[in-house]
C-alpha cells in the first residue's frame, strides 16, 4: 500500500508527540527525586548504545524481547489479545530447565540433542498452555483478555510452588537445578549477555514476517483481526484460526523462556521475569510497533539498550531502574491516541486541544 | 418566509462537500418531502437542522429567527423533532421510560407545606403520563413494555410519541416506511395526515416515490449535494419525472425481463423442511421449504424481521439448524460452511455488506478475491500469488466497471454501489450455479442498481438459479419469476409473479392471509 | 468444625469487602459501555497514596483524602484518554496498570530507602479499628461472622444499596443504561453521554479510593509492592459474570471473597509449600465461574460465527 505524504506526515508525528510526552512525564519523575534528566537520559542512550559491549549487552537483553514482542505482536495482528505471554513464557522456561536440567533421564540423549530436544520441549509447553486460553475463546467465547492474564498470576503461582517444593537448586534461593553443561547456549563472547538465541529470535522475526505477508495463514489472519465477522462469513473458520494463532504465539513465547533458561540464567528461578516481565516488555513492544513484525525487532532492540542503559546508570548515579518502567508505560498511555489524521492535518477539535498546548511548550 | 428554511447551508467534510448552498423554505402545516438517491445529501441537511452536524457556512431560521442548534436538545427545545430511520431507543427500558429519556418524572415529597423533589424517578407518574398521550393520540401501544419485545411499526411510533410529548412543531421523518409493509405505510400515511390537521409540519426524507405521491404537499428533490428543485405535488410531478430530476438523466424504473422461459424439469436447489432456533430458544424458522430451478429468480417478500437473515445464515451456513436439508443439484449440502459452499458453485451476496461481504480496511484486490482465495491461482502451497491477484482485479475492475480512486484503495474509500460492485464481480465471476443475494441493491445509486439487476438476470438467463431476499416489493416483483412470503419465519404463501399484486403480497406479508401449503404440491407443479 | 465455618465465613466478609466496594462502582463504568481495566491501577493507587501520604504527613486523615485524590485524578487521566481522546481503553487500562506497579516502587527507593514496603503502623493503629456493634455482640453464633468487622466493612452494603437504586432509580442512572445500550439514544435526547461516563468514572474511582483504605487502614496497615493482587481485574471479571447489574455482580465478588477466604485458612493448616500453590485458587476460581457462566450462554448461541465483535 502506498502512502500519501500527508498520512506520512501524520504518522510521523503521531509518533514523536508520544515519545516528547513520555520523555517529559519522565523527565518530572526526576526532578521530583533530584536527578538532571537530561544526565539520565544520556547516560541511558551511551550504556546502551555507546559502545560495543554496550551492543553486546543490548543485544543480550533484547533478544527475549523480541521474541515476546512477537508472539504479542503475532496475535494482536489477528485482533486476539494474546497478553498471557509472560504465562506462557514462565511454562516454557520451566519445561525447558527440567528438560536441560537432566531430569527425567533427559541426560541420556546425545549431547547434540539436548539444546535441540529442550527448546522444543519449551516450545511445545508454551503452546499447550497458551492453547487453554484460545480454546475457552474458541468454543465458550470467553474474553482472551481477562482469561490470558490469569492465566498468568496462575503459571507463575505453580512455578514458584514446584521451585519451592520439589527443587532446591540452590540453598539462598528457590529454583530448579541447573542445566547441563551440555545443554548451555553458549554465549557469543564469553564477557556478554549476548548468546547465540539471538539468531533464534531473528529466525523468529524472519519466519513471523514470511507468515504475516506472503502466506494464506498470514492473510487470512489480517482479514480476521481487521474484521472478525467478515472473516467467518466469507469462510475463514475463525475459531481454528484463533487456535493457531494462539499455537504459534505460545511457541515463540516458550521458546523465549527456553532461551532464558538456557543461554543466562541456567536454571529456572520463578522470579526470572520481573518488573515488569519479559512478557509485558514484549506487550509495550507490540502496541508502540502497531504489530509490524520489523518494528517489533527495532522497537525491542531499543528497550534492550535502555534496560541496558538503566542498569549502567543505576550502577553510576544511582537512579532506580523503575524510572525505566514508568518511561515505558508513559509511551504507550501517549501512544495510544492519533493526534491528527492524514485527513485534515491540524489538530482535532475538542478533546485533544490540551495536547496542543502540551506540545507545544 | 415559513417556519423554517435555510440560506447557503452549505456543509463540507475536508475536500468533499456533502451540501451546497441549500435554501430550503417550508410553510407551517405543509406536508414537504425531500427526495434523492442514497449520498444526495438529505441525511446531512437533516444532521444540520437537527444540530447533530454544524453547517460550514450558511444559517438555518426558525420562525424567520436565525437559529444556531448545536445539540439535538436546542433543536427539539426550540419545537424541531426527528424519527430517525435506525431507531434511537433503549432495548431493555420500558416504552414510558424511552419516551421520557431526557425529561424524567421526578418524585416528590411534602414536607411541612413545601414539595421537595426527590432525585427518584417516579414510574407510576410515567406510566400514566404515557398512557394518556397513547390515548390521545390513539396509537396502538403499551406504554409499559419493553422495547426488545415489540415490533418494528410499534418501535416507530414510539418514536413518533417521543417527539409528540416534546410538542414539537416540526416532524421530521427520515426514511419512515424503509421496514414497514404496504398497510403498515398506508397507516402511517393516515398518521401523518392526522398529525397535519393537529397543526403540525411534516417533513418526510425518502427515496421512494410512491407514498411521496400520496401525502406531500410539495416535493423537493436533491443530487449530489445540491437542491435541485421544488415541485409541487401535482399531475405533473409524475414518478418518471421525479426519478430524472433525482438521477439527472432518463431511467427505467423497470428492468425489462427476458422471455427465456424458466426450466421447470431442473431442480438446482431444493430446501426442505429447514427449521432454526434463535439464541433464546424462538423457533425463527420453522419448516421452510422450496425449490429453485434452472432459469429462474426466486424472491422472498416480507416485511424485514421475519426470518429472513437467519434464512440466509442457514442457507450460507453461518447458523445451526434444527433439522431440515438442503440439496444442490440433488447432493446434500446443509451446515456446511461458507468456503465449502463456494468451493460447490454457491455464490453468497450478504445482507450485511459492510460486516460481512467487505473488509472495509483491506485493498479492493484482497477483497475480490476472498472466499476464493484458496483456489490454485491465487494460492500454492499456502502462499498467496499477489501478481495474479492484482491482475483478477484489473480484469474485474474493468468487466464489472468498478470506480476506483487510485489504484488499489481500501473498500472504506468506495461508494456504497461501488463496494456492492466488489462483492457482485467477486461472486459472479467465479460462475457459480446458484446465487444467494440477501438485499443486494439495499442503499446504492440508481445506477449501480440497475447494473446489479441487468447481471441478476443475465445470470439466471444463462441457467443458474438465483434466490434473493429483499425488503423492496418492487425489486422483487420486477426479478423474481416466482415469489414466496416469509411472515414468522414461515413461508406463507407461494406465486407466480405475474399472477400477484401488490396489495396481495402485502396481506400475506403482514400474516393476515396465509396459504394452506403442501411441500409436494407447489405452484410449480401446475 | 463450626469455629472453621464461622472463621470462614468472618473472613469472607472481610476480604469481600474491598472486591464489593470496587465492584459496585466499576459497574457504573462497564454500564456505559468502557471497559475498565485501569480498577487495578485504582486500588493500588488508593493503598500507596494512603500509607505514603499517611507517613508523611504523620496524620492518616491526610491519607485518606489523598486516596481519594489521587483515585479520581487516576481515572481523571483515564477519562482524558478515553472518552475525550477515544483512545482503545484496554491499552490505556493496561498501560495505566503498569504504570502503577512502577511508581510506588520507584517514589519508595528514591525517598523511604525500601523498595517494596511501607509502615504505617505508627499511626494507624489496626486495633481500634474493629467495631463492636451492640445488639450483634450478645447473639451468640452470628456475634462471630458479623460483629467486630470494620467501619468501611458495614459502610460497603449501605453504599451497594445506595448505588443500586442510583443505577435503577435515577436520571444519572437510566442515562448511564441507555448510554451503554444505545449511544445515539443518548444523544439524540441532549443526553451528554462523555459527562455520564465522566461521572461514573468519578464514581469507580471514590469505590475504589475506599477499597484500597479497607486494605491498609483497616487490614494490614502498611504498603507493600503488588497489594491489590489483582483485585481489580477480579473486580472486572465479576461485573463481566454479572452482566454488568450492579447487584448481580456483587453476588460474584462475594463468591470471589469467599475463595480467597477460603485460601487463606486452608494455609492455616497445612504445611508452607502447599500454601503456595493455594496462590492459584482465587485466580482458578475466576476462570471456573466464567466457564459456568459463559458455557448456558455458548450452547444458547445458535450462530456458528463470532458476531459483535
Amino acid at each position: 500500500m502506498q502512502y500519501s505524504t500527508r498520512e506520512k506526515i501524520a504518522n510521523i508525528t503521531n509518533k514523536i508527540i508520544p515519545l516528547l510526552c513520555a520523555f517529559a512525564v519522565g523527565a518530572v519523575f526526576c526532578l521530583i527525586i533530584g536527578y538532571n534528566p537530561f544526565e539520565i537520559y544520556g547516560l541511558i542512550i551511551k550504556g546502551g548504545f555507546g559502545s560495543f559491549g554496550g551492543w553486546m549487552y543490548t543485544l543480550g537483553f533484547a533478544c527475549p524481547i523480541i521474541m515476546t514482542g512477537m508472539a504479542t505482536a503475532f496475535s494482536f495482528k489477528a485482533g486476539v489479545w494474546n497478553i498471557g505471554v509472560e504465562g506462557q513464557l514462565y511454562i516454557g522456561a520451566y519445561a525447558t530447565a527440567l528438560i536441560a536440567g537432566g531430569y527425567y533421564g533427559m541426560d541420556k540423549i546425545p549431547p547434540a540433542l539436548q539444546i535441540p530436544v529442550a527448546l522444543l520441549g519449551g516450545a511445545l509447553a508454551g503452546m499447550l498452555y497458551a492453547l487453554i486460553p484460545a480454546i475457552l475463546k474458541a468454543y465458550i467465547n470467553i474474553d482472551v483478555v481477562v482469561t490470558t492474564i490469569m492465566f498468568n498470576y496462575i503459571a507463575i503461582a505453580l512455578t514458584r510452588f514446584m521451585c519451592k517444593a520439589f527443587h532446591q537448586g540452590s540453598e539462598t534461593y528457590d529454583s530448579t537445578e541447573a542445566i547441563m553443561e551440555t545443554a548451555v547456549i553458549p554465549k557469543i563472547m564469553t564477557r556478554y549477555r549476548c548468546t547465540y538465541a539471538i539468531f533464534i529470535a531473528l529466525a523468529i522475526v524472519v519466519i513471523v514476517t514470511f507468515i504475516i505477508y506472503k502466506t494464506r495463514l498470514g492473510y487470512e489472519i489480517s482479514a480476521i483481526g481487521r474484521q472478525f465477522e467478515f472473516s467467518e462469513a466469507v469462510g475463514m473458520r475463525a475459531k481454528k484460526k484463533i487456535m493457531i494463532v494462539f499455537a504459534i504465539s505460545g511457541i515463540i513465547a516458550g521458546l523465549a523462556g527456553a532461551t532464558e533458561v538456557m543461554g543466562v540464567n541456567k536454571n529456572f528461578m520463578p522470579n526470572f521475569s520481573q518488573n515488569p516481565g519479559l512478557g509485558w516488555e514484549g506487550y509495550f513492544v507490540a502496541v508502540l510497533s502497531d504489530n509490524n513484525p520489523i518494528a517489533v525487532l527495532i522497537v525491542a532492540i531499543i528497550f534492550g539498550g535502555f534496560r541496558y542503559g538503566s542498569i549502567s546508570a543505576q550502577s553510576k548515579v544511582g537512579m532506580p531502574l523503575d524510572l525505566l518502567n514508568i518511561l515505558k508505560s508513559t509511551l504507550i498511555l501517549f501512544y495510544a491516541i492519533r493526534y491528527i489524521s492524514a485527513n485534515n492535518i491540524k489538530f482535532k477539535k475538542k478533546g485533544t486541544n490540551w495536547m496542543k498546548e502540551k506540545s507545544n511548550a | 418566509m415559513g417556519i423554517i428554511s435555510t440560506k447557503n447551508l452549505t456543509k463540507k467534510f475536508g475536500d468533499f462537500t456533502a451540501n451546497k448552498e441549500i435554501n430550503l423554505d417550508i410553510e407551517a402545516g405543509e406536508i414537504r418531502a425531500i427526495i434523492g438517491e442514497n449520498g444526495a445529501g438529505k441525511t446531512t441537511l437533516m444532521n444540520m437542522l437537527y444540530g447533530v452536524l454544524q453547517p460550514t457556512e450558511g444559517q438555518i431560521y426558525f420562525e424567520e429567527k436565525p437559529v444556531t442548534f448545536h445539540t439535538p436538545k436546542d433543536a427539539i427545545a426550540c419545537g424541531l423533532g426527528m424519527v430517525h430511520q435506525h431507531f434511537r431507543l433503549s432495548p431493555s427500558l420500558t416504552v414510558y421510560e424511552n419516551i421520557l429519556l431526557g425529561v424524567e418524572e421526578m418524585k416528590t415529597a411534602k414536607v411541612g407545606n413545601k414539595k421537595i423533589r426527590l432525585p427518584l424517578i417516579d414510574n407510576k407518574a410515567e406510566y400514566r403520563i404515557i398512557d394518556d398521550l397513547v390515548r390521545k393520540y390513539n396509537f396502538n401501544l403499551d406504554p409499559g413494555s419493553k422495547i426488545k419485545d415489540l415490533s418494528v411499526g410499534a418501535r416507530q411510533r414510539v418514536e413518533i410519541l417521543k417527539m409528540l410529548y416534546r410538542d414539537v412543531k416540526v416532524l421530521v421523518l427520515d426514511e419512515p416506511t424503509a421496514v414497514l409493509i404496504p398497510q403498515e405505510i398506508e397507516e402511517l400515511i393516515k398518521e401523518i395526515l392526522e398529525l397535519k390537521k393537529a397543526g403540525k409540519t411534516i417533513i418526510i426524507i425518502t427515496h421512494k416515490l410512491n407514498e411521496v405521491k400520496m401525502c406531500a404537499d410539495y416535493i423537493s428533490v436533491m443530487r449530489r449535494g445540491e437542491l435541485v428543485g421544488t415541485v409541487p405535488n401535482d399531475e405533473n410531478a409524475t414518478r418518471e419525472s421525479l426519478a430524472e430530476m433525482m438521477v439527472g438523466r432518463p431511467v427505467l424504473l423497470r428492468v425489462q425481463k427476458s422471455e427465456k422461459p424458466v426450466d421447470r424439469d431442473k431442480v438446482v436447489y431444493e430446501v426442505n423442511n429447514l427449521s432454526a432456533r434463535d439464541g433464546a430458544g424462538r423457533e425463527v424458522v420453522k419448516n421452510v421449504s422450496f425449490k429453485i430451478h434452472a432459469n429462474e429468480v426466486l424472491g422472498v417478500a416480507g416485511i424485514e424481521g421475519n426470518g429472513q437473515s437467519e434464512l440466509m445464515y442457514l442457507l450460507t451456513g453461518l447458523m445451526k439448524s434444527t433439522g431440515g436439508s438442503v440439496k444442490l443439484n440433488g447432493e446434500e449440502i446443509l451446515q456446511l460452511h461458507p468456503d465449502e459452499l463456494r468451493e460447490k458453485g454457491i455464490g453468497i451476496i450478504p445482507e450485511d455488506r459492510y460486516k460481512q461481504g467487505l473488509c472495509l480496511s483491506l485493498p479492493v484486490s484482497t477483497n475480490l478475491i476472498t472466499g476464493y482465495h484458496k483456489q490454485k491461482r491465487f494460492c500454492k502451497a499456502g502462499m498467496m500469488n499477489f501478481r495474479e491477484i492484482r491482475k483478477n482485479k484489473e480484469e474485474l475492475v474493468k468487466k464489472y466497471d468498478i470506480r476506483l480512486s487510485g489504484t488499489d484503495p481500501v473498500v472504506s474509500a468506495l461508494s456504497g454501489g461501488n463496494g456492492q460492485k466488489v462483492i457482485v464481480a467477486r461472486e459472479f465471476s467465479n460462475d457459480p450455479e446458484v446465487l444467494l443475494a440477501s438485499q443486494p441493491t439495499r442503499g446504492i445509486d440508481v445506477g449501480a442498481t440497475e447494473f446489479i439487476h441487468q447481471n441478476i438476470l443475465k445470470m439466471r438467463d444463462e441457467g443458474k438459479a438465483v434466490f434473493l431476499i429483499s425488503s423492496e416489493l418492487t425489486e422483487i416483483k420486477s426479478l423474481a419469476d416466482r415469489i414466496i412470503v416469509i411472515y414468522d419465519g414461515e413461508i406463507v404463501g407461494e406465486f407466480l409473479e405475474e399472477e400477484v399484486s401488490f396489495h396481495e403480497l402485502g396481506l400475506y406479508m403482514s400474516g393476515a392471509k396465509r396459504m394452506e401449503r403442501d411441500s409436494e404440491e407447489t405452484v410449480d407443479s401446475k | 468444625m463450626l469455629n472453621f465455618i464461622t472463621n470462614l465465613l468472618f473472613y469472607t466478609i472481610r476480604q469481600a469487602t474491598p472486591l464489593l466496594l470496587c465492584t459496585v462502582g466499576g459497574v457504573f463504568v462497564q454500564k456505559a459501555g468502557t471497559m475498565n481495566f485501569a480498577l487495578e491501577a485504582a486500588i493500588n493507587t488508593s493503598c500507596f497514596a494512603s500509607i505514603v501520604f499517611t507517613v508523611i504527613t504523620g496524620n492518616p486523615v491526610w491519607g485518606v483524602c489523598s486516596a481519594i485524590l489521587s483515585c479520581l485524578l487516576l481515572n481523571a487521566l483515564f477519562g482524558v484518554f478515553v472518552v475525550n481522546c477515544k483512545a482503545n481503553a484496554v491499552i490505556i487500562g493496561l498501560a495505566l496498570n503498569l504504570l502503577m506497579q512502577a511508581v510506588p516502587p520507584y517514589i519508595l527507593s528514591a525517598f523511604f530507602d525500601s523498595r517494596g514496603l511501607l509502615l504505617a503502623t505508627d499511626y494507624i493503629d489496626l486495633g481500634s479499628v474493629p467495631v463492636d456493634v451492640p445488639i450483634l455482640r450478645s447473639i451468640p453464633v452470628v456475634s462471630d461472622i458479623f460483629n467486630g468487622h470494620t467501619p468501611l466493612t458495614y459502610a460497603t452494603y449501605l453504599i451497594i444499596a445506595v448505588l443500586t437504586v442510583v443505577f435503577y432509580k435515577t436520571k444519572f442512572g437510566i442515562y448511564t443504561q441507555v448510554t451503554g445500550e444505545n449511544l445515539s439514544a443518548a444523544e439524540a435526547v441532549g443526553i451528554k453521554t462523555d459527562h455520564i461516563k465522566w461521572i461514573a468514572l468519578c464514581i469507580s474511582a471514590v469505590c475504589c479510593a475506599l477499597s484500597g483504605l479497607n486494605l491498609t487502614f483497616e487490614q494490614v496497615g502498611s504498603y507493600s509492592l503488588d497489594m491489590s493482587s489483582a483485585r481489580g481485574l477480579i473486580c472486572l471479571s465479576a461485573i463481566n459474570c454479572g452482566r454488568k447489574e450492579p447487584v448481580r455482580s456483587c453476588v460474584y465478588s462475594f463468591i470471589f471473597g469467599f475463595t480467597r477466604a477460603l485460601q487463606l485458612m486452608i494455609s492455616n493448616y497445612v504445611s508452607p509449600d502447599i500454601t503456595l500453590v493455594m496462590e492459584v485458587v482465587p485466580y482458578l476460581m475466576i476462570i471456573i465461574v466464567f466457564l459456568v457462566t459463559q458455557i448456558p450462554e455458548a450452547r444458547r448461541n445458535t450462530m456458528r460465527i463470532f458476531s459483535n465483535e
